[in-house]
């Protein structure tokens, strides 16, 4: 009996988690593994040569100063374009759903950006920043656009933030205003009649309901945020003078420009971790808020 | 402030709606200028682009020679053709695989369930660098499986397991009652049966979400048709755009052109999808 | 509930030791597909005696934009030879070695490959075929060819030179006279027509683009080549550098090239913020004669004559330096860039298919019309000659044809250009001073193994 059970068990497993699974573990997860065991050798990427050289990848790791100030730039990065995208989203979205005419046009108008894939992003702003602005600048002299963003490496990195902004704002919005919608009617009418001003009522009501919203996009952003490479390839391509290159491109140019695949790969290995234990935490820190509030 | 003195505060309501209009108006027209320009310039001879890229028609006029070369030289329905089929199947199958199993990860209580679920939720945050090379060294390396659209049907799959299920899941868990599907399986229903005829029809909100999402995503993908694609006849719509792409010089024209036309499908599903997408669907992803 | 534990736990075990399983033999994942034809490998496939009817070949384009001149010729190649040619192209931002990189891991690898001088050295031991029993060979292969220890590798696509290029026309019309280029030996004559061209109006006779390749690998490989003009010289160089018996701060050529790079930027266009640059605006200057001296190479040519007008003259000279009975102050650089290889692992029949191709664009009138008139370049062989009209590599050629040219140092590692390209952009910018840049560079070569 107990093993028809299990069999039973087995068989709907298989019949709905089955085909997912499979094509899942085919494609991430065995890849996965096996890039993990390339960081043990010392593949250069080409030649059919490949040692096994233990955990000294993992040393050099430590010793990579560049992968390190890499991956601090990508913490800044994340930590200024999560908090503008939440800040940023969450505000529109308050102004879209307030019933204001046309708010469905709006809508649609700032998740615009989310139709174009992430290189074409970059050299679409590559354009506005080095060509359109500088032109303004030059018609309105306006200090901050008469020269190049991208020459600068302060500039350079807040326009790999404005555009981040640009992009997910548009995104995250959607995700508010359902937010903003699924907070039940007959609370915010019942916290009316008990004299609530509007700002107590968003404060102490609105915001609380909105936290799981909160703890999605907040998830979402920041590891979008800190995997960017499309962006940065085409943006800034690290320019200048090396000084935006982010994490996952100094990765990219580890494995294939300098030649040290293994290293390469075990210094993304290392991204992950950081990713992962980012991410975790974040996830469980608004969890345990969710249920407080 | 305004909210329940309706009478007396109908001007003041008023008033502050113009402005928010008006500032929302403002903001999301500085969203649309990369649009603009890009459209703008298509329309524009490349020393003009360059010389003068907020000129908004060229001195010699008007063309349309961009889009006239651009079409030809990317061979635009050969591309189009391929980005449709690889788009479609694999969506189709992602929303396919991913719903049933995000069903059975949802009301299943097994270990090998939560961890499946687990692993899947964890693998969001491998950066694709990581299985890039490992993933091509199998794939073609292996397999011989390289230069051929359902390889790359084969791996959007894979690869879009992960958001897909984590989408479901959280809608399945808190959008669809439990007490339908006992009712159903009361009535004889089988497992699939309960599913495609009970929960799949629920799950309609977060499908159009979720297949939005994917359409947009692998009709833009570049580094992974890049890689896999070889062929010119493979082509999709991005790939072809990068061949005006120079080692020392871009074809800006034309690329603007290319862009204006690897885009327009997108915005034409948009606009007809818009309601879907605009009207809460994203809740699916809220509600996980 | 024990079970579905150790069912799913057997589950990942299986997937885990697949993946192991397959790790463990790996030449049968990153090596070559087709290892077991590397026997075959010049199966007296020379002489033509393998058919090659019906055989399709694969190229690698890394010199982006140039197969839509070549793909109508391959359908008439094609119809006469039976021949299938695939040619693709590499993708946006990714240097020739990590496209190639790419189709070696996915075993998908280019019968030929168009790669630049230096992959061939880092490749060509391992993959790639030689070529010194090739007809082009004495007429030209020899001179332009990429050889790794006196074995020939790499098949000379174009002919590409770096120095000064000027506008001629925009230089004459400002100082109101001919102008002769040969007669600026030293940097301080070059300074002098600067300063006469700002006199007579020009306010900034040069342009510099801040591209890393531009400075690190162009500009900056001139230091390494012009050491003493040979291989050794910079090997010798560099390892010095390496063990620490040569300061890079001390080095002549370090220093004369510098003050010439000073001077530069002292009358750069870009000058009041050089890393803006746009090199799309730089070849306008250039085309359109705001400017007068652009350190480039003659590959400009196909974007500068789209620009320019017609009866504009142009041509190319040495970068000078505040040097004596200097001989690099009367040559420029020329090197048979963009090198084609074989895959030595290929079929005996894509092997003599790649060859015979090889030959066609070296004797076949219609590859000639396309290299020399479509996609501009300067051929490197003796078998046809660069467009008239193509007045940079005219100009180039007369330096080769008159012997005025030095080649170029391909020893360098694969992230050179973008980590000292760093260095030098921020030298333009004024981030750094001669000092640090030296400091910069000398510690990259330390890093080095």
């Amino acid at each position: 009996m107990k093993k028809k059970l299990m069999a039973d068990k087995v068989k709907s497993y298989l019949m709905f988690a089955g085909p997912a699974i499979f094509f899942f573990f085919a494609i991430v997860i065995i890849p996965f593994i096996y890039g993990v065991y390339l960081t043990f050798t010392n593949w250069d990427g080409i030649s059919a040569k490949k040692e096994l050289i233990g955990f000294a990848n993992f040393l050099a790791v430590f010793q990579d100063k560049d992968f390190w100030s890499a991956l601090m730039l990508t913490l800044a990065y994340v930590a200024i374009s999560t908090v503008a995208v939440q800040v940023i989203a969450f505000l529109l979205a308050y102004l879209l759903t307030s019933g204001l005419k046309g708010q469905n046009f709006f809508r649609a108008g700032f998740f615009t950006p989310n139709l174009i894939g992430g290189i074409v992003l970059g050299f679409i702003w590559q354009f506005v920043f080095s060509k359109a602005f500088t032109a303004f600048g030059g018609m309105t002299s306006i200090p901050l656009f008469e020269s190049s963003w991208l020459s600068d490496p302060l500039k350079a990195f807040f326009a790999l933030v404005l555009v981040t902004v640009w992009q997910y704002s548009g995104y995250m919005m959607l995700i508010y205003v359902a937010g903003f919608v699924g907070v039940p009617k007959d609370l915010i009418e019942a916290a009316s009649i008990d004299g609530c001003t509007n700002t107590q009522r968003t404060r102490h009501i609105v915001i609380p309901m909105m936290s799981q919203s909160f703890s999605i996009c907040t998830f979402l952003t920041l590891t979008r945020c800190f995997m960017v490479y499309d962006l940065n390839v085409s943006l800034t391509g690290g320019e200048p003078y090396g000084s935006t290159i982010m994490a996952a491109l100094h990765v990219y140019q580890k494995a294939f420009k300098s030649k040290k695949y293994g290293l390469g790969q075990a210094e993304a290995l290392v991204l992950f971790v950081v990713v992962a234990v980012v991410a975790v935490t974040q996830y469980y820190l608004s969890k345990r808020k969710e249920v407080e509030a | 402030m305004a909210k329940s003195k309706t009478v007396v505060g109908g001007a003041k309501t008023k008033v502050l709606n113009a402005v928010k209009l008006i500032v929302l108006s403002l903001v999301l027209l500085l969203y649309m200028v990369p649009f603009f320009l890009i459209l703008v310039n298509s329309f524009k001879r490349k020393i003009t682009i360059i010389k003068h890229p907020l000129m908004l028609i060229d001195p010699k006029g008007f063309s349309v020679e961009n889009y006239v070369s651009a079409f030809k030289e990317m061979n635009y329905l050969r591309a189009f053709g391929n980005s449709l089929i690889i788009t479609t199947v694999s969506v189709l199958f992602i929303v396919l695989f991913a719903s049933m199993a995000s069903y059975y990860m949802a009301r299943s209580k097994t270990i090998a369930s939560r961890l499946s679920f687990s692993l899947i939720v964890a693998a969001m945050v491998i950066p694709f660098q990581t299985i890039m090379i490992p993933l091509i060294s199998i794939y073609g390396n292996m397999f011989g499986m390289l230069n051929m659209r359902s390889t790359l049907i084969f791996m959007n799959i894979g690869f879009g397991m992960a958001l897909a299920i984590f989408i479901y899941y959280g809608f399945i868990r808190s959008g669809v009652p439990v007490s339908l599907e006992e009712a159903a399986i009361i009535d004889g229903c089988r497992p699939y049966q309960v599913f495609f005829k009970i929960v799949f029809p629920l799950l309609k909100p977060t499908t159009a979400t979720l297949i939005v999402l994917d359409v947009l995503w692998l009709w833009n993908d570049y580094l992974l048709p890049s890689l896999i694609l070889g062929k010119k006849a493979l082509y999709t719509l991005p790939l072809s755009t990068y061949t005006f792409y120079g080692t020392y010089s871009n074809d800006l024209g034309k690329i603007m052109a290319g862009l204006v036309l690897t885009i327009l499908p997108v915005i034409a599903i948009y606009l007809l999808l818009q309601k879907q997408i605009i009207s809460g669907v994203v809740a699916g992803a809220v509600k996980s | 509930m024990k079970m579905k534990k150790i069912i799913s736990l057997g589950l990942v075990l299986a997937m885990v030791l697949a993946t192991t399983a397959c790790g463990g033999g790996s030449t049968t994942l990153e090596g070559d597909s087709a290892e077991s034809t590397a026997a075959a490998e010049g199966t007296e496939s020379a002489d033509g005696s393998v058919s090659t009817d019906g055989v399709t070949i694969s190229i690698l384009n890394t010199k982006a934009g140039m197969e839509k001149f070549f793909e109508p010729a391959f359908e008439e190649y094609k119809e006469k030879t039976g021949v299938t040619i695939e040619m693709t192209s590499i993708s946006e931002g990714d240097s020739p070695y990590e496209a190639i990189q790419k189709k070696y891991a996915a075993g998908d690898a280019p019968t030929l490959a168009i790669m630049d001088c230096n992959d061939i050295v880092a490749l060509a031991e391992e993959k790639a075929l030689p070529l010194d029993d090739e007809k082009w060979v004495a007429d030209g292969g020899d001179q332009y060819g990429v050889k790794v220890n006196g074995t020939l590798y790499g098949f000379p696509f174009s002919l590409e030179g770096r120095g000064l290029l000027f506008n001629r026309t925009a230089i004459e019309n400002a100082l109101g006279r001919p102008f002769d280029e040969t007669a600026v030996k030293t940097l301080s004559d070059f300074t002098a027509i600067c300063d006469e061209l700002v006199a007579s109006g020009m306010e900034k006779p040069v342009v510099i683009s801040k591209e890393d390749w531009s400075l690190g690998a162009h500009f900056l490989g001139l230091m390494y080549e012009e050491q003493d003009g040979t291989a050794e010289g910079a090997d010798a160089f560099i390892a010095s550098l390496k063990d620490g018996s040569q300061q890079l701060i001390d080095n002549d050529r370090f220093n004369s090239l510098f003050d010439t790079f000073d001077t530069l930027m002292k009358y750069n266009i870009n000058g009041k913020d050089p890393l803006a640059a746009d090199y799309d605006m730089d070849n306008a200057y250039f085309a359109e004669g705001d400017v007068a001296f652009w350190f480039n190479g003659n590959w400009v040519w196909e974007v500068v004559s789209g620009f320019a007008d017609e009866d504009t003259e142009f041509g190319m000279m040495p970068v000078v330096q505040d040097t004596e009975n200097d001989a690099f102050n009367t040559m420029v650089n020329a090197v048979g860039s963009k090198q084609i290889m074989i895959d030595k692992n290929a079929a005996p029949e894509q092997i003599q298919a790649a060859k015979d191709f090889l030959n066609w664009l070296v004797y076949d009138e219609t590859a000639q019309d396309i290299i020399a008139n479509q996609v501009v370049a300067v051929p490197c062989f003796n078998t046809f000659n660069a467009a008239d009209d193509n007045k940079l590599g005219q100009a180039l050629k007369a330096y080769a044809d008159t012997g005025k040219t030095f080649d170029q140092y391909n020893g360098l590692p694969g992230d050179h250009w973008s980590a000292c390209g760093a260095a030098v952009q921020k030298y333009l910018g004024g981030k750094t001073d001669r000092a640090g840049l030296a400091t910069e560079l000398q510690e990259y070569w330390q890093a080095q193994e």
